[in-house]
């Protein structure tokens, strides 16, 4: 690689990253409380715009340079205090950043960027407009001309193009399939490793013992390395929701306000994928139909700003994600009605939320007043509803009139790395995750109680139903019996899951280990006993337990 | 011996730039900082002969950490890196203790000039 190319890639990298960061504070800018923030909004845009000014400059970058150049004297006006921020300017700010984008990535891939001419005029005549700065701007006014030289009929054939040959110089592209070959590939690997070690130890060979063990290592470390490379930050999706709801309230002539929690929270890539659309339509929803109007707010006695809360969080194995507004609530009696019209409704209870929400979500149900250019076409919760399904998770809704909406979408980690209890029963290992055990101990069987017709044991000064996996897995019944062979102990492990607790008996305790789950996809209505499958250092697989169906 | 040089600049392509430059004309770069606070940390661990220091940074800009640096070491030879339209704190930088500045984009002639001159 040559030098140049080397810092054109790194050009490429910093760049996206600070107009990332100067999009994310343009619209903490415009949300900014107290002068403070805004300030420091103020001076993150600044700084962010500055450093591609000065990269785009060394790299001989004129369009970007120019134009970063100009929004950077903007910034400078607000930083100083010489002007006030407006919506207006925000405007002008977020498209002048999207232009500096188009033209960084155009001047990357070596294609004629973007005429600035434009952008370049707006960001102008704000300044000009200002009192007392006219005359500086003289220099400014007329560099845009030798601007319209550079734009050309190439640049817009290229436009189309763009977006699909965007690419990150530091980073490459894979498939997610081939990410799932090599999750697969180790697991191969590491039962030949097993069979090495079995192999090493009969030839009692102590450097080959080592050796293997070396390898090992080497193995499970990869394979955690490619678990890991599928795993990316919720902030990924995340991050484009401000601006997207910042813009959809513009245009619907609403004020509202996101906050998004549990954004470093991080999932496996093919599912950070699948829940970016349907979140997006979840937000419009809430901006378009959810949030009312600044003036409708105020006199239904709320403030003029509405508020979206976007939440992710670990639950469990699963992911909850949650979309909350403070509208008006879903109003049921028009859904209702308009369901009872198609006949969609019997009787005339009124529907619970759960049903309220299957009916919104039957496809082309909408009973939007009008379409508009966000959302309430008749794709919407329906859409939602497959995609979240179709990953095995699931959508609650929960609204009140008045009060908001919430929308509460649960899914599983496909994939995953959590430490587990390895348990043998008859012969076989089973994993239980750890998340879910509180204890594992030894138990006297004569102390086992009967009751409500099944076997009950004490924990804590507490009596917990018992559940004996070897009656579920194995042969026998698993009573622990005290002549030659056995002490008449049981090995328990106490587990909790949603608050409600359970023992389960198993033969051994075999160790502690960190296990790669591979989901099984169970067929709707199976009783899934197992959530999915790991395959161990030995190269043994080991069926996990799924801890909420055991009781 | 080859003298040290600490580059600060809160941007990684700068410091690479920057770096390039100065390994190829013979200069040993010891250190990189990307913030102000960072470049005062590690001019005290690493005593560079020299410091490039950009002005624009989060977590205190360049002047400040010129500031900073010239009381622990009031013999500390800082070129201050610019952007066009910079003069005004070029001259705070200078009053600050800084020896003397280049201005981006730079050339690389001008800049090893510019290093030589001052550890000359």
């Amino acid at each position: 690689m040559s030098q140049q190319d080397k810092y054109a890639q790194l050009f490429a990298a910093e760049a996206r990253e600070h107009l990332a960061e100067m999009s994310r504070a343009l619209v903490a800018l415009e949300g900014s409380p107290d002068d403070r923030e805004s300030l420091n909004a103020v001076n993150a845009v600044f700084r962010s715009v500055h450093t591609i000014k000065g990269m785009a400059g060394a790299m001989g970058y004129d369009v970007a340079s120019r134009l970063a150049h100009n929004i950077e004297s903007v910034l400078d006006e607000l930083r100083t205090g010489r002007r006030q921020v407006s919506s207006d300017l925000i405007d002008i700010l977020l498209k002048s950043t999207d232009l500096l984008d188009t033209a960084v990535e155009a001047t990357v891939e070596g294609r004629e960027p973007p005429d600035p001419t434009a952008a370049i005029e707006r960001l102008v005549l704000w300044r000009l407009a200002g009192d007392g700065a006219a005359a500086a701007e003289q220099d400014q006014a007329s560099a845009p001309a030798a601007a319209v030289a550079d734009s050309g009929v190439a640049g817009a054939l290229h436009a189309a193009e763009r977006s699909s040959r965007r690419a990150d110089s530091s980073r490459v592209r894979v498939d997610i399939r081939r990410l799932d070959v090599l999750l697969n590939l180790m697991g191969e690997l590491t039962i030949v490793r097993g069979r090495l070690q079995a192999m090493a130890e009969e030839l009692d060979s102590e450097p080959m013992q080592e050796l293997v063990e070396e390898a090992g290592r080497l193995v499970t470390e990869m394979q955690m390395q490619v678990v890991e490379s599928r795993m990316v930050p919720m902030w990924q999706v995340f991050d484009r929701f401000p601006r997207l709801v910042r813009d959809a309230a513009r245009t619907a002539g609403k004020v509202v306000e996101i906050e998004i929690l549990g954004k470093e929270l991080e999932l496996d890539r093919s599912l950070i994928d699948a829940i970016s659309d349907p979140l997006v339509h979840l937000l419009r929803n809430a901006v378009d139909h959810g949030i009312e109007s600044p003036e409708e707010r105020e006199r239904a006695g709320k403030p003029r700003s509405g508020r979206i809360e976007l939440s992710a969080r670990r639950e469990r194995s699963r992911v909850v994600i949650v979309v909350r507004d403070d509208g008006r609530g879903i109003d049921r009696e028009r859904i209702e009605a308009e369901a009872r019209r198609r006949g969609m409704l019997a009787g005339d209870v009124a529907p619970s939320d759960y049903e309220l929400f299957n009916i919104m979500a039957r496809p082309g149900f909408s009973t939007a007043e009008e379409v508009t250019s966000l959302s309430g076409r008749g794709v919407g919760l329906n859409v939602v509803d497959d995609t979240i399904r179709s990953l095995g998770g699931s959508v609650e809704l929960r609204t009140e009139k008045g009060v908001g909406t919430t929308i509460r979408l649960e899914l599983p980690l496909t994939l995953v790395i959590m430490p587990a209890l390895i348990v043998a029963v008859a012969g076989q290992p089973y994993a239980l995750p750890a998340t879910f055990i509180r204890e594992s101990f030894e138990y006297v069987e004569e102390e086992v109680e009967q009751a409500h017709g099944r076997e009950w044991v004490r924990w804590r000064e507490e009596r917990i139903p018992l559940t004996r996996l070897q009656s579920l897995f194995g042969d026998g019944d698993g009573k622990a019996v005290s002549n030659g062979s056995g002490n008449g102990v049981l090995n328990l492990v106490a587990l909790e899951f949603g608050g409600e607790r359970l023992a389960v008996s198993v033969d051994e305790f075999v160790g502690e280990e960190e296990v790669v789950v591979k989901s099984f996809d169970m067929p709707r209505g199976a009783v899934p006993v197992f959530s999915g499958a790991t395959v161990r250092p030995d190269g043994r697989p080991a069926l996990v337990l799924d801890v909420g169906n055991l009781s | 011996m080859s003298r040290t040089v600490l580059i600060v600049d809160d941007a990684i392509f700068m410091r690479t730039m920057i770096g390039d430059i100065l390994k190829q004309a013979g200069f040993e770069v010891i250190g990189e900082a990307a913030s102000g606070v960072e470049a005062v940390q590690k001019y005290k661990e690493l005593e560079p002969d020299l410091v490039t220091m950009d002005i624009v940074m989060p977590d205190m800009g360049g002047i400040d950490a010129v500031r900073e640096i010239m009381k622990e070491d009031p013999d500390a030879r800082i070129l201050m890196c610019s952007a066009m339209g910079q003069q005004g704190l070029v001259v705070e930088a200078i009053q600050a203790g800084a020896r003397d500045f280049v201005v981006k984009p730079f050339q690389p002639s001008r800049v090893i000039e510019a290093v030589q001159r001052l550890l000359g």
